[in-house]
């Protein structure tokens, strides 16, 4: 086997197992494993991969796995042979058999993490946690260095001493942050280079004027570090970097040549003057442009696009870097999505919260688990209409309540929303029906669905008092469920 | 041994709970070995699942004297055989002309007589000995099954950087493997 084709083999066969293989490379690598060497070196490395996943992946526990094969005997009791039919017989029904074999059962038995199980792993998500938190305490991230890496080195004493812009009102609990600590300000004091400010809790807020006007708010739990009012010496821009959380911008006329930069840790947007709101979540970077035009570069790979007014972009790994016409305005404020059990993803454009972080930010589940445990886990269902990937994620993990009612309970404060619920079928079809009830209002008929369909219900409107909004998924037949939820403030007119 | 044939008495003399001393023992490893041989994991699950149900079934069969985890492995790699050949009239219909290949490969080498359980323990301590970055990729394309482009992102490289570093890793594990099973074992 010459070298140059071996190394084309080997390449094909790694496109292969990361599923990129184009229909051209597929004919190529089809020919190529009709040789004998070939096809052992194939087999091998389609089972190495098969091994990698199957000792990554953890099977389910001694007591499910009893609880399973106990079940498909039940179901095997009708057809078995008449020895085999002897033993069955005196086997109880752990648990009675609802759904075909074929069809997504109704258990969490794919619901178990499966990072837990080997120590290497354990010190691997560590590791991870261990850079995540890295990253979060220096907002000089590793694609946001080259960018940072350029500002002009100022002595700690000036920074210290220079004031750049002004903090004008607050609200809750603002503060601001340095190496040093953090300090809580209040009403009129100075931001001083290099400094940052940070909004913690429901309800604070935070407004920052520079110089020449150039206003920024901050919203709830966010914050921005790095502040600096720009380099007239250095032909350096006012900039500002944006851990967290949203900011809206409303950007005086900016010197000639010295934009002002705004930067997350996956993108930059760069601004002239405008009016903007500029959001950075859960690894997404949201630009909203409603005067102007902002410039909005990706970091990782430096594309770019041109964000006019009445548009909005996303950097977020995976989705494509495009302008998009922002939706019409129907008075409606995103507040929060939760996908339930599942991760991060952006949904129609907004981040949606992952469940670990939906938990420890108030969200509560009443549900009746199943007898082998358990009310959240993932499913493998291609959901139809087909979606988008992050859509899929979300659909492919759900809240269920096995034969009871379900309860979501969100801890937000006091005020008018609407919420929407995404629930996907993942039986069999027609397989549940349930009521959805907010405060005083029922919805009747949410969860008759075919088999893989998915269904967006909402918006169900309703008004906060107690700080908690609940959402009852009120079982009639089957078992409730829903894969995630959004919800958005509305004023109290717009009801 | 004495306990297993003691459940192996009691299961067959009608005992319901019996059973579930085998399905305890013998599940993991069970799994892990199918996991080899099937490329979903969810269908590998329910190959486990369906050959403790069927060992149940043949429990007549099996003789005491016998490794009950060798009869377990043979009765799963014939239900593994259902699934190649599933995946191989699939891939026909579709004239999926290399999946069809690769279920053919499989039904053929699934005849041949492999060091599974040596193999197995040889590939976690290759894995355990791979770098801290590699393992991060591991677990990007292999636990969260994120594409090449998503784990990229997460490690500043671009999609194709990424298929070769996954590459690399590949064909580090399987030269480790081998390496370790000629050694005489993967605790070496």
């Amino acid at each position: 086997m010459s070298s140059s084709r071996s190394q084309r083999f080997d390449e094909l066969v790694s496109k292969y197992l990361d599923s990129i293989l184009s229909p051209e490379e597929e004919a190529e690598l089809l020919v190529l494993i009709d040789k004998p060497e070939h096809a052992g070196a194939f087999f091998e490395a389609t089972r190495l991969n098969a091994e990698i996943s199957g000792v990554l992946a953890e099977p389910v526990s001694d007591e499910e796995m009893e609880v399973f094969v106990a079940r498909e005997l039940g179901k095997a009791r009708k057809t078995s042979s008449r020895i085999c039919n002897a033993i069955l017989s005196s086997l109880p029904n752990q648990i009675a058999p609802r759904h075909p074999v074929a069809q997504p059962l109704e258990t969490d038995r794919r619901t178990k993490l499966r990072l837990i199980t080997f120590p290497w792993l354990i010190s691997l998500c560590l590791h991870a946690a261990a850079i995540v938190l890295f990253i979060l305490n220096f907002s000089y991230t590793r694609d946001a260095a080259p960018a940072l890496n350029n500002a002009p080195k100022v002595s700690q004493n000036n920074i210290e001493s220079e004031s750049i812009a002004r903090i004008g009102s607050v609200n809750g609990g603002a503060y601001t942050t340095e190496a040093s600590g953090k300090n809580q300000v209040s009403t009129a004091s100075d931001l001083s280079e290099g400094q940052g400010v940070e909004t913690i809790g429901h309800g604070s807020m935070a407004d920052i004027t520079f110089d020449d006007g150039t206003a920024l708010t901050l919203d709830a739990d966010t914050r921005i570090q790095q502040v600096s009012g720009g380099q007239p010496g250095r032909n350096k821009g006012k900039r500002v970097v944006l851990d967290t959380g949203t900011l809206r911008v409303a950007a005086a006329k900016q010197p000639a040549g010295r934009p002002m930069e705004f930067i997350t840790d996956n993108a930059k947007a760069i601004v002239l003057g405008t009016r903007f709101t500029l959001s950075n979540k859960s690894g997404t970077t949201r630009l909203e442009v409603s005067e102007g035009v902002v410039r909005l570069d990706r970091l990782f790979d430096h594309a770019s696009v041109a964000v006019k007014a009445g548009e909005f972009a996303i950097v977020k790994a995976g989705v494509e870097l495009v302008v998009r016409p922002l939706p019409a305005n129907t008075g409606r404020n995103f507040v929060k999505g939760v996908s339930l059990y599942g991760i991060a993803v952006t949904i129609e454009g907004e981040p949606w919260l992952p469940y670990t972080q939906a938990l420890a930010d108030g969200l509560s589940i009443d549900a009746a688990p199943l007898p082998n445990g358990g009310n959240v886990h993932k499913i493998f269902v291609t959901p139809v209409p087909a979606t988008d990937p992050d859509t899929r994620k979300m659909l492919n993990s759900r809240a269920y309540s096995y034969q009871k009612d379900m309860t979501l309970t969100q801890s937000i404060g006091n005020g008018d929303y609407e919420i929407f619920l995404w629930v996907i079928e993942c039986v069999s079809s027609n397989n549940r029906l349930f009521d959805v009830q907010i405060g005083s209002s029922v919805w009747h008929g949410v969860g008759r669905q075919n088999m893989s369909e998915w269904k967006k219900y909402g918006p169900f409107r309703t008004h906060v008092a107690d700080g908690k909004l609940s959402v009852n998924l009120k079982r009639i037949t089957g078992n409730p469920t829903v894969s995630g939820f959004a919800i958005y403030s509305v004023p109290p007119d717009a009801q | 041994m004495e306990e297993q044939r003691e459940a192996l008495r009691q299961t067959l003399a009608g005992n319901k709970d019996a059973y579930g001393y085998f399905v305890r023992t013998y599940h993991r490893n069970l799994y892990y070995y199918v996991a080899g041989k099937i490329p979903n994991e969810c269908e590998a699950e329910d190959v486990v699942q369906k050959a403790l149900v069927t060992a149940y079934c043949k429990l007549h069969e099996f003789q005491p004297e016998e490794s009950f985890a060798a009869w377990l492995r043979g009765i799963a790699l014939n239900h593994c055989r259902d699934i190649w050949r599933q995946h191989q009239r699939q891939a026909e219909l579709k004239e999926r002309l290399l999946e069809y290949r690769r279920a053919e490969l499989n039904l053929t080498w699934l005849a041949e007589p492999q060091q599974d359980q040596d193999r197995l323990a040889a590939l976690r301590t290759c894995m355990r000995n791979l770098s801290e970055d590699e393992q991060r990729a591991v677990r990007l394309r292999f636990i969260e099954e994120r594409p090449l482009a998503d784990i990229g992102a997460e490690l500043d490289k671009n999609a194709e950087a990424v298929r070769q570093f996954l590459f690399r890793i590949r064909t580090r594990l399987g030269t480790c493997i081998k390496k370790r099973l000629a050694l005489g074992g993967a605790a070496l």
